[in-house]
Parts: C-alpha cells; sequence; structure tokens
C-alpha cells in the first residue's frame, strides 16, 4: 500500500533494512555456518597433518615426506589401479541394480512391490563387516555353501564361485550399494509426476523406450548423486577389502591406510593422509562433473499441479521379472540375514553339525549389565545425531538448490567433504580438531565430540536425500505462497517442508542407522562407560568372541528392522503434501 | 590405600579380553571396596592415540596401559609413562624395565592350528615342518601388513638361530594366503578352508576346540613365538594410587591363574605351578624389534612380496 502524500515515509533507513534482511536470514546462515565448521575443520587440519612429520599439536616440522613417500611406491599406482576398477564396476553395477529395483518397484505394476520396496530399504542396513564375514561363509572357492550346494547337484567338488576375488568384490559391493542407491533414487522415482510418461506411451514408444528416454534422463540429478557417492564409498571402504580382498592379495586405499597407521611403531600419519588426500581430491573431480551435469540440465518433476505416478504395465515380462527379483533378494538379501542369524546360534561359525547349536551367545550378550545401557545409548546418540543431520541438510540443501550462485556449489561440495575421506583418518581430523579448542577447551571424553562427529558422517548421505527430493519441486510453489505474502521461511515450513517430508524422515532413517553403525570416529573418541553397540561388536570381534559379536550384529539389524517400520508408520501417517 | 580408596576410581586401557576383564573388575571392585575399575579394551593403534592426545591436552583420564611386546617401551620413549616402582618382590620370567615404568603381565604363545580333519596333526611339529611342498598353497597366515603377530612373527624367526632368513624364504615360497584380524582365521580353519593357520595363538584355539571345532593347536619343536602383554602408568594418571593397587592385583598369584584358565596367557612371574610354560623361539628384545619396526615396509616387501 502506498503512504498518502505528505506522511512521513516509515520505511527504515538502508543500513537498518540490511540488518533486518541480515536478521531474517539468520536461520539460514547458522547451520551453514555449522556446516562449515563441520566438514572443513578437520578436513584442513588433515590436509595441514599430511604435509607435517607428526600429528598437528604434537610438534614436528613441515615435511613432504609423507608425499614423496606415497608417490615413490609403485605399490602407489597398483592400488590405484585396483582401487579405481573396483569403483567404477562396483559403481555400475550398484547404480544399474539399484535404479532398475526403484524403477520396477514405483512405476510398473511388478507384483508385491511394496514388499520388495521393504525388503531393499532393509538391505541397506545390513553392516558390511557382517555382509562380509557372511559371503566368506557362503562363497569361499573351498568349502563354501554355495560351492558345495553346487557340487552335490553336479555329483563332483567345485570352485564355481569365488567371492575372494577382484569380482567378488565387485558382487559383495553390489550386493551392499545396490540398495543404497534404490534408497537414495526411490523418493525422486515416487515424486515424479507420470505425465510425461504417459505421453511418451500415449505417443507409441514402448515400456523400455519410454524408460530409457524419459524416466532415467529425468533422474538424472538423483541418479549421478547416487553413482558418485558408490564411487567414493567403495574407495573408502575397509571391512570388504580387507575380509574378502586380502586373502586374494588385493590392496586398496584403505588397507594401505590402515598398514600405514598400524604397523609402524609410530603412526605414520603423514603418509596415511597423503592417500585420505589422493581420495577427497578424487571426490573433489567427481563431484564437480556431477555439479556441471546438474547445472546443465533440469530436472524439475513436481510442479504446482496436482500429480499422480504412472503405473506402466510389464506385460508378458511380468513374472519373468518378478523371478528375477526374488531370486535376487534371495540371494543377495535373505541368505546372507539367515547366514548372519543362524551363525549367532553356532558355537563354531559356519559349522553346521548337530552339536554346534547353541543359545549361549544370547544368553551371554542378554544376561549382561552393560547390554541394554549399550543399545539405549546408541539409540539415543543416533537418533539426536540423525535429527540434527536431517535438519542442518535440509536447510542447507534447499539453499543449494535454490541457490544457482558459485556459494550454492561450494556448499554442495562441502556437503561431500566428510565422505571424501577415510572414515578412520576423519575420525583422526574430529579428535585433533575438537580435543584442544581455543582457551583450553577440550570436548575430548565428552558425548558432544561423539554427537559432532555423527552428525558430520551423517552430513553427506543426509544432504544427498533432501538435493534430490528438493531438486524437483519446482520453485513455482514457493513463489506463489510468497506472492501471497509469506516470508522466505513461513513459504518453506508451510509449502516445502510438507512437500519433501517423507525425505525428510527417510534421511532421518537412514542417517540413524548409519550413525548406529559407525566404527571408526566411535572408537577413537568414546568415553570409557560410554559405549555404543558398534565398540562392543568390534570388541568381541577382535577379541575372538565371534558369537557375540554375531548377537551384536543381529540386535543392530532388528534396531535397523524396527526403525524401518517406524518410517513406513510415519509416511502412513503424515503422507507428502500440502494440508 | 587409603590414597587409592580416595581415588575411588581407576581406569584401564589397552589389551584385554572381555571374559577376563569382567572377572578382573569384579573381583578388583571386591578386594577394594570402594574403587571402581572402568576398562576400555583395544589394539595399540587406537590406545596410543587416546593417550597422546589425553597428554597433549592435559586432560589425562587414563590410569594403566597395556600392550604387547614393545609398545609400552615406546610409550616410554615418548613420555607416556611414569615409574609405578611397583612394592613387590617378584622374579619375572620376561623382561621387565629397571625403572619400573613397565611391568610383564604374561605371555602369550603362538604357534600353529591345524584343522584335525584335514592334517595329521603328527606330522606337524616344527615351524619347518610348513615349509614341506605338501603345503604349498594351504597355509593361512596372519597379515604382516596388519601390524600383529604375522609380522612380528618374521621377526623373531629371522632373529631366531635355528630359523632365519633361509626359513622365511622357504615359508614365503609356499605362497601363504594372508588373513587379518583374530576371529576370522579359526573359523576358516574350522570349517575346512584351509588346513593350517599360524601363527596361531593358543588360548584362542583353545576356545574353538572347546567350542567343538576340530582344531588342534601344535608347540613347534623351535619354541612358540611370543607376544608379551606389558602394563604401565600414564604420565600424570589422575587416580595413580588405584592405579598402583590394580598393577599389583593384576600381577597376583589369584589373577595370573585365572588369567591362564581364561585366555592361555602365561604368568609372568615365577610360579611352580607355571613350570610348563611354553619356551620361545626367541629371546625377547624389544630395542631391536622397535628398530626393525621402523624397516616394516622394507621387511615385508623383501621376504613377503607385500
Amino acid at each position: 500500500m502506498s503512504s498518502p502524500v505528505g506522511t512521513v515515509d516509515k520505511k527504515p533507513p538502508v543500513a537498518g533494512r540490511r540488518l533486518l534482511q541480515g536478521l531474517r536470514l539468520l536461520p539460514l546462515a547458522i547451520p551453514i555456518a555449522i556446516l562449515a565448521v563441520l566438514t572443513l575443520y578437520p578436513v584442513l587440519m588433515l590436509l595441514y597433518g599430511s604435509v607435517r612429520d607428526a600429528p598437528p599439536g604434537g610438534g614436528g616440522s613441515f615435511s613432504l615426506d609423507g608425499w614423496i613417500d606415497a608417490f615413490s611406491n609403485p605399490r602407489t599406482y597398483s592400488t590405484f589401479k585396483t582401487s579405481f576398477g573396483l569403483g567404477l564396476f562396483a559403481t555400475l553395477s550398484s547404480v544399474s541394480v539399484g535404479c532398475a529395483m526403484a524403477w520396477l518397484v514405483t512405476r510398473t505394476d511388478l507384483p508385491v512391490r511394496g514388499f520388495f520396496e521393504r525388503v531393499m530399504i532393509y538391505a541397506v542396513f545390513i553392516p558390511a563387516v557382517v555382509s562380509a564375514i557372511a559371503w566368506s561363509v557362503l562363497a569361499n572357492p573351498r568349502v563354501g555353501v554355495l560351492n558345495q550346494a553346487i557340487g552335490g547337484l553336479l555329483g563332483r567338488d567345485v570352485q564355481a564361485i569365488n567371492i575372494y576375488s577382484f569380482w567378488g568384490l565387485v558382487f559383495q559391493y553390489t550386493t551392499v550399494f545396490a540398495p543404497l542407491v534404490f534408497l537414495l533414487v526411490l523418493g525422486p522415482f515416487k515424486s515424479m509426476d507420470g505425465s510425461l510418461e504417459e505421453a511418451s506411451r500415449t505417443c507409441g514408444a514402448t515400456l523400455g523406450g519410454t524408460a530409457r528416454r524419459i524416466t532415467f534422463p529425468l533422474m538424472g540429478a538423483a541418479i549421478m548423486g547416487s553413482a558418485v557417492l558408490v564411487f567414493v564409498r567403495v574407495l573408502e571402504s575397509f571391512e570388504i577389502p580387507q575380509i574378502l580382498g586380502r586373502p586374494a592379495g588385493i590392496q586398496v586405499f584403505m588397507t594401505r591406510i590402515y598398514s600405514a597407521t598400524r604397523l609402524s611403531v609410530v603412526p605414520d600419519y603423514s603418509q596415511a593422509t597423503v592417500l585420505g588426500v589422493i581420495v577427497l581430491l578424487t571426490t573433489f573431480a567427481l563431484v564437480g562433473l556431477q555439479i556441471l551435469y546438474v547445472s546443465r540440465r533440469s530436472f524439475v518433476t513436481v510442479g504446482g499441479k496436482a500429480f499422480r505416478p504412472s503405473v506402466a504395465p510389464l506385460g508378458r515380462w511380468r513374472w519373468p521379472i518378478t523371478a528375477i527379483v526374488v531370486v535376487y533378494l534371495l540371494v543377495t538379501v535373505a541368505l546372507p540375514t539367515i547366514q548372519i542369524f543362524l551363525a549367532s546360534f553356532q558355537r563354531v561359525t559356519g559349522l553346521y553339525g548337530k552339536d554346534n547349536w547353541t543359545l549361549d551367545g544370547w544368553r551371554y550378550v542378554l544376561g549382561q549389565e552393560w547390554f541394554w545401557p549399550t543399545v539405549l545409548r546408541t539409540i539415543g546418540y543416533a537418533a539426536l545425531a540423525g535429527f540434527v543431520t536431517m535438519v542442518i541438510t535440509t536447510i542447507v540443501s534447499y539453499v543449494v538448490v535454490r541457490s544457482r550462485s558459485r556459494w550454492g556449489r561450494a556448499l554442495e561440495l562441502l556437503t561431500w567433504l566428510p565422505w571424501a575421506l577415510p572414515g578412520l583418518v576423519l575420525a583422526l581430523g574430529i579428535l585433533w580438531g575438537y580435543s584442544d579448542l581455543p582457551g583450553e577447551v577440550s570436548l575430548y571424553g565428552t558425548v558432544l565430540i561423539m554427537l559432532i562427529a555423527y552428525v558430520t558422517i551423517g552430513l553427506p548421505l543426509g544432504a544427498r536425500a533432501m538435493m534430490g527430493g528438493l531438486m524437483q519441486l519446482s520453485p513455482e510453489l514457493e513463489e506463489a505462497a510468497r506472492l501471497h505474502g509469506a516470508g522466505r521461511i513461513r513459504a518453506f515450513l508451510t509449502v516445502v517442508f510438507p512437500l519433501v517430508r517423507q525425505t525428510f524422515f527417510f534421511g532421518f532413517t537412514v542417517s540413524f542407522v548409519l550413525i548406529s553403525r559407525e566404527v571408526g570416529a566411535s572408537l577413537l573418541l568414546y568415553a570409557p562407560g560410554r559405549e555404543v553397540l558398534s565398540i562392543e561388536i568390534l570388541g568381541a570381534w577382535t577379541d575372538g568372541q565371534a558369537i557375540v559379536a554375531l548377537v551384536l550384529s543381529c540386535v543392530l539389524i532388528l534396531m535397523a528392522a524396527l526403525i524401518i517400520a517406524l518410517e513406513r508408520l510415519t509416511a502412513k501417517l503424515f503422507p507428502t503434501g500440502l494440508e | 590405600m587409603a590414597a587409592a580408596t580416595e581415588e575411588g576410581e581407576v581406569v584401564y586401557a589397552g589389551y584385554i579380553s572381555e571374559v577376563f576383564a569382567t572377572e578382573l573388575k569384579a573381583q578388583f571392585e571386591e578386594e577394594y571396596p570402594g574403587i571402581t575399575l572402568t576398562y576400555v579394551a583395544g589394539r595399540v593403534g587406537e590406545i596410543q592415540e587416546r593417550v597422546t592426545n589425553e597428554q597433549r591436552i592435559g586432560s589425562v583420564q587414563t590410569d594403566v596401559v597395556a600392550s604387547g611386546n614393545q609398545y609400552l617401551e615406546v610409550f616410554r620413549q615418548a613420555g607416556l609413562l611414569e615409574p609405578a616402582d611397583l612394592e613387590i618382590d617378584e622374579e619375572f620370567t620376561l623382561p621387565v624395565d629397571p625403572d619400573g615404568n613397565w611391568y610383564p603381565q604374561g605371555y602369550i604363545p603362538a604357534g600353529i592350528a591345524v584343522n584335525l580333519d584335514m592334517v595329521d596333526a603328527d606330522t606337524i611339529t616344527s615351524w619347518t615342518s610348513l615349509t614341506d611342498p605338501e603345503w604349498a598353497g594351504e597355509l593361512l597366515m596372519d597379515d604382516p601388513t596388519s601390524g600383529s603377530t604375522g609380522f612380528g612373527f618374521t621377526l623373531e624367526a629371522l632373529r631366531s638361530s635355528e630359523l632365519g632368513e633361509g626359513f622365511i624364504e622357504a615359508l614365503a615360497s609356499q605362497d601363504p594366503t594372508f588373513v587379518a584380524g583374530i576371529t576370522q582365521p579359526y573359523g576358516q580353519i574350522a570349517r575346512g578352508e584351509y588346513p593350517i593357520y599360524f601363527p596361531a595363538l593358543e588360548g584362542d584355539a583353545q576356545r574353538e576346540k572347546s567350542a567343538g571345532a576340530p582344531i588342534e593347536w601344535i608347540l613347534p619343536a623351535e619354541g612358540a613365538y611370543g607376544i608379551a602383554i606389558n602394563m604401565g602408568l600414564i604420565m600424570d594418571a589422575p587416580h595413580p594410587n588405584a592405579a598402583k593397587l590394580l598393577m599389583c592385583f593384576v600381577l597376583s598369584e589369584e589373577m595370573q591363574q585365572l588369567r591362564q584358565e581364561i585366555d592361555g596367557i602365561y604368568p609372568s612371574v615365577v610360579r611352580s605351578w607355571a613350570a610348563d610354560s611354553p619356551p620361545l623361539m626367541a629371546e625377547l628384545d624389544y630395542e631391536a624389534r622397535i628398530e626393525e619396526t621402523d624397516n616394516a615396509q622394507t621387511i615385508n616387501s623383501t621376504y613377503w612380496g607385500l
């Protein structure tokens, strides 16, 4: 409304307006500043560590020895080749399988697709170490259960499947990461307006043609994001190459970093951080390419109009594809899960004689004084850190998606940082970074340092989930709200958030599980008496108590199943959409 | 004693099995009411990182630290320990620091574990038995790059007058498969993935055997590879008196005997009931080990092609 002639203009002066604008942006600025601190600070500490001959704060002097040692060692180049080869093939297969499954359960008339969806989500939560152990029992070349079964059918000894090999590792990575890809692209696949696909089919395109030309290109941002994520996760995975790669003589970045920090009398952190920095630079290059790809296209699939996902008929392929999906899920999800649960009742893992069954493992674990406090502590830490992670990543993702400036891209790059460095090395950065803050403040030994570490570790996945969801929302929705007088924050809370609420809960679920099974940071940062489940599992495993480790792993899996059920319930109670 | 009770707590970090730690805690707290024992089990890398960081930021939480072989001497050289000067009158079977910075708790003998369904245990009597061409491609060995028993065994064998470089070269030509970790290899032997695993800790092999696995632990004729567990008092420990009480308690006859029963860790102090302790293949020489471990990458590359 204009001011009547002769009245005093009550608009605040320019400086005041700027201050007001600044104050309005404060709720956005705070999480962004927190993100910058959480991600940049430990990484900078590590970069600094890579050119020192002692850990930061531990004295020492400037030294390039770590870099010279790394690049003068021919093994570094063979490690490059193996790690990148594994990354490439595992990414290709994981993305293919994960996307195909997401497409089948969201855009086709596959029978019992809701059940298949829950099974795939559950598969994300099988801890990699437990899955690797299960597969070493199932598919070792000499006495693996599967080889024995195939041998039994053929009537002779065979070594048909060898999990201790390059392709064995690619297979194992696919079982672990295809569900992760599925999880990340599921939301975008679900919330995609089906009118384009229907138009394609109306014009005579086949089911496959529509998927190839319409569905998958529209999913480009989510697929690219998950592909980069899988590649980085393969580069920084430790348990799988350690358990399944070492028997085949396969060395990757992480097993070399482990040797550098564990074999020397004085841990060689500069060597470890140099190798970590190589992974960091690789990640940056990949993320750069991804941002370039995303910034040149539009992936908006949710506009202001009401939509319904289109369901394409599979026709005569319906039952053959269902059979393939069932076999795939039986082999990659059911078999290792059954193996883990069976092994928790076995005195000696992998022996099936009738005297080998026992309830001792479960009795021992449930009878321990520390059991319930540890379970509750794990749930508490994971829930709190998971929630904080999602609040930060929701705000940051919104800024990234809506801002086309270089600051937005820089922010996106920041969200990748925690996964660009190996967990163990990042944990060191956090330890060094928060143990000795200015003013003689130390967070060492407190719950807070663990929560900081967990939030930092949860950021990349939380951000991927939220960015995937937000990228599909047309700005016209909140613009309409703002035209009707809503402020930026109100428009976000009343229009944007309800549309991505399901993604938020989803991201929370994933962060919760990721945090609840985190090992690297917990190991270095936990205070005596504040153990979490992952620490107890590792302790039992390194202590030779396989049965205790397996029982606790089953507890973690049950916890994950419970949180998935809760997430499903939440999705039903609070469906996506505006009220 | 009164000062220890006033401190009310003691924190132990380092090598300890869960079962023994639970027993130790229960018995220590019963013996010394009012003092709570908290333990942090962990491998040397994590423990070293923990105690170094505590010293650096001046927020020491750990009182007693325990680790294998040379690492307590490394801690001493790094200024992480202070003399405990325990008031005990014991004769030790293992090296002890003359200045009282670290004391041996006991030692774990490592030998050879075999699957009895696949191997006639009588044919494996010594380390050199492993170089028989029959076992080419059949041996499972602790990964020497993991910084645990595989690497220590290599060093001791190289120093041993009976074995030496020729033995390690012959063993390497058998093309052993490397495995990392403590739990995994015993399962692999029990399931028959491989017939032989080395260096195998006696306590772990016995535990699998008692669980019903067809495993036998063999003490090689040249002697066992020995892993001594040492403990020391952390510099500026917050509960030094309780820490000294705990260290003496660990060395007491009851605890030494209990640990042998639970973990197969042989006592560090001379006792009549411990006369059957397995002999070691080479004298424990921590100074030499520290020097050799600095060349770990060269040694692994020279002998194991890693």
